[in-house]
């Protein structure tokens, strides 16, 4: 295994990768066309990938057939090593558990307090019986209100999850995930419908948890700039095909207008991008990665889920 | 400008407006004919209101009652009957709902045939039921709560599999992406999600069956509309007044409780 600290990117080809996607493809009954077309690229431990693209280009499906939400037509997911594509239910399952997913919406049961819906990331480690039950693990229990109490939602543990804002929502379905001890973590448009203010917090809390936990990161934006501020490794989709694949820095607007298909001028993106300041962003990409955690969050949840695959 | 000044401008199609305009008279033509079938006539019904109001006076006023004991049971019993049905409906149409909500269980066909059996029992008016069971087994308590059960798992079975469907909806997708499997899923997160719809829809089905009840009660289902039943044939008005002002009580009463049972619930 990598150090935690070996998040960079590795490009397409890395040796043992946590995720391996090959030529996938997938077609919607009484959709026209594929939704993803021949897709194929591998992700590193703790890599960041901020996958873009226009509505429709297929970036929801490519997250969806990774964890088998959607089944794939063709092509094959590795995840470490193992095969997703084809597995038997049971075998999905067991794999589930290593691939967390973050939602844009409906992440939460409303009427749950936070520690119930966290505590719903243990449940694929359960059997059926304790499941059904409730019968959760003391030594779960604690991580979870450590975990909680470093991304700041410690006085919230008994909340219902519909009391909260939409950012703390966001981070509850986070925490969730980190509750399942994956390797990889999905999120599709984690922030599409936060104020600035709180998307930061998310996307902060994101970084975070892949850079030092070496959990790889796949998200889904809307936001240019925010996948240019926060990925390792920007991923253009249109029409489901990959038409981008390098770090971030290499983003070129003639590449974001492929991807869009739209003169840069008709895109509504941060104007640093636009007028050519794009070294300050990069600059200010770098400072932020580097940057220390503020309250000792990324080392808390390493921690936190270190005890927890100990014990 | 100049040209729009004589035409106003309009907010909707003239077709939509066309439309409704057809709609709305093809109702009225359907309601005047219905009414005309029936053979009631509004005017008849004002004449004859005098001799209504005179029954009303003479015979219903004012309520008397001497045994009162006897209508408390009988209240009880149709409270009893309305509540046991509502329960033990509750009970069968969460396992039908179970079966019959398609994102829960994906065995092909079983969610029509569900559906299709509740809405046997659902359609069949309680009355019917009421009457077959009655032969079955004779005037009692048993027959009501028999029938109430019927129609009750009947209409709660299809409300149940709505209320699950936007449960599963929106509860059960991430629940599933974290690999666990579909018993702890509907358990700890589809039911909780659905619970307040539920609780809602029974206390509903309890204000039904207490109105029903009575009616049952009529054709020999026991509770407060056999008593009604017995007075009335006995024209013994004074004391079937009584009761029915006891039935609007109790009505109004469970009708309150529900109210706020569901305010305390749904917030
Ligand atoms: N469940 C579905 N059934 C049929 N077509 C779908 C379904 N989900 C998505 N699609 C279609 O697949 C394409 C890709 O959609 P999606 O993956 O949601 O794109 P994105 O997330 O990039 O907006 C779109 O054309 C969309 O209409
Ligand atoms: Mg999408």
């Amino acid at each position: 295994m990598l150090p935690a600290g070996a998040w960079w990117s590795c490009g397409r080809i890395c040796l043992n990768p946590v995720l391996e996607v090959r030529n996938l493809k997938k077609v919607y009954r009484g959709g026209e066309g594929p939704a993803v077309d021949n897709v194929s690229f591998s992700m590193a431990r703790g890599e960041m990938i901020g996958v873009i693209g226009p509505s429709g280009a297929g970036k929801s499906t490519l997250l969806r057939c990774i964890n088998r939400l959607v089944t794939p037509t063709a092509g094959h997911i590795f995840i470490e090593g193992e095969e997703m594509t084809g597995a038997p239910a049971v075998r999905v399952r067991g794999l589930r558990r290593r691939v967390g997913m973050v939602f844009q919406h409906h992440n939460l049961v409303a009427r749950l307090t936070v520690m119930q819906n966290v505590m719903h990331g243990r449940l694929g480690y359960m059997s059926t019986l304790d499941g059904i039950l409730g019968r959760y693990q003391e030594a779960d229990k604690k991580q979870a209100v450590e975990i909680l109490t470093q991304t700041g939602l410690g006085s919230f543990l008994y909340h219902r999850a519909g009391e909260l804002s939409g950012g703390q929502r966001q981070r509850v379905g986070i925490v969730r995930a980190l509750m399942q001890q994956p390797s990889i973590l999905l999120c599709d448009e984690p922030i599409a419908s936060l104020d600035p203010a709180s998307a930061q917090v998310v996307m902060d809390l994101i970084r975070d948890v892949c850079h030092r936990s070496a959990i790889a990161c796949i998200v889904n934006l809307h936001q240019v700039d925010a996948a240019l501020r926060y990925s390792d490794r920007i991923i253009g989709m249109y029409r489901g095909g990959i038409v981008f694949d390098g770090p971030a820095a290499e983003l070129k607007e003639s590449v974001i207008e492929k991807i869009y298909n739209k003169p840069i001028k008709q895109l509504m993106i941060g104007d640093g991008i636009k007028g050519g300041i794009r070294d300050e962003i990069r600059e200010g990409m770098h400072s932020g990665i580097r940057e220390e955690p503020h309250d000792g969050i990324r080392d808390g949840i390493k921690e936190g889920l270190r005890d927890g695959q100990n014990g | 400008m100049g040209k729009m000044d004589n035409s106003r401008i309009k907010l909707a199609s003239r077709e939509s407006r066309r439309a409704a305009f057809v709609f709305l008279t093809v109702l009225v033509i359907v309601f005047v004919l219905s009414t005309g079938f029936t053979g009631f006539n509004p005017l008849e019904a004002l004449l004859a209101q005098g001799e209504f109001w005179n029954f009303i006076a003479v015979d219903f006023i004012p309520p008397y009652m001497d045994k009162w004991e006897a209508l408390l049971r009988a209240l009880m019993q149709t409270l009893y009957m309305a509540i046991a049905s509502a329960g033990m409906g509750a009970v069968l149409a969460l396992s039908l709902a179970l079966a019959g909500t398609p994102a829960l269980c994906r065995v092909p066909g079983i969610s029509s045939l569900v559906r299709g059996f509740a809405s046997v029992l659902r359609n069949i008016p309680d009355l019917v039921w009421a009457f077959i069971l009655v032969a079955a087994f004779g005037i009692g308590t048993i027959v009501g709560v028999l029938a109430l059960t019927i129609s009750t798992t009947g209409q709660l079975t299809r409300f149940f599999i709505e209320t699950l469907d936007e449960a599963a909806g929106e509860n059960m997708e991430p629940l599933l992406a974290t690999g666990a499997s579909m018993p702890p899923v509907v358990l700890q997160a589809v039911l909780p999600a659905a619970l307040p719809g539920f609780v809602a829809w029974i206390l509903y089905s309890v204000e039904l069956n207490i109105r029903s009840s009575t009616i049952l009660g009529m054709v020999g289902a026991g509770g407060i509309g056999l008593l009604l039943m017995g007075y009335i044939k006995q024209y013994n008005y004074a004391a079937a007044s009584t009761t029915i002002i006891a039935v609007g009580v109790i009505v109004i009463s469970v009708n309150l409780l529900t109210d706020c049972l569901r305010k305390i619930i749904l917030t």
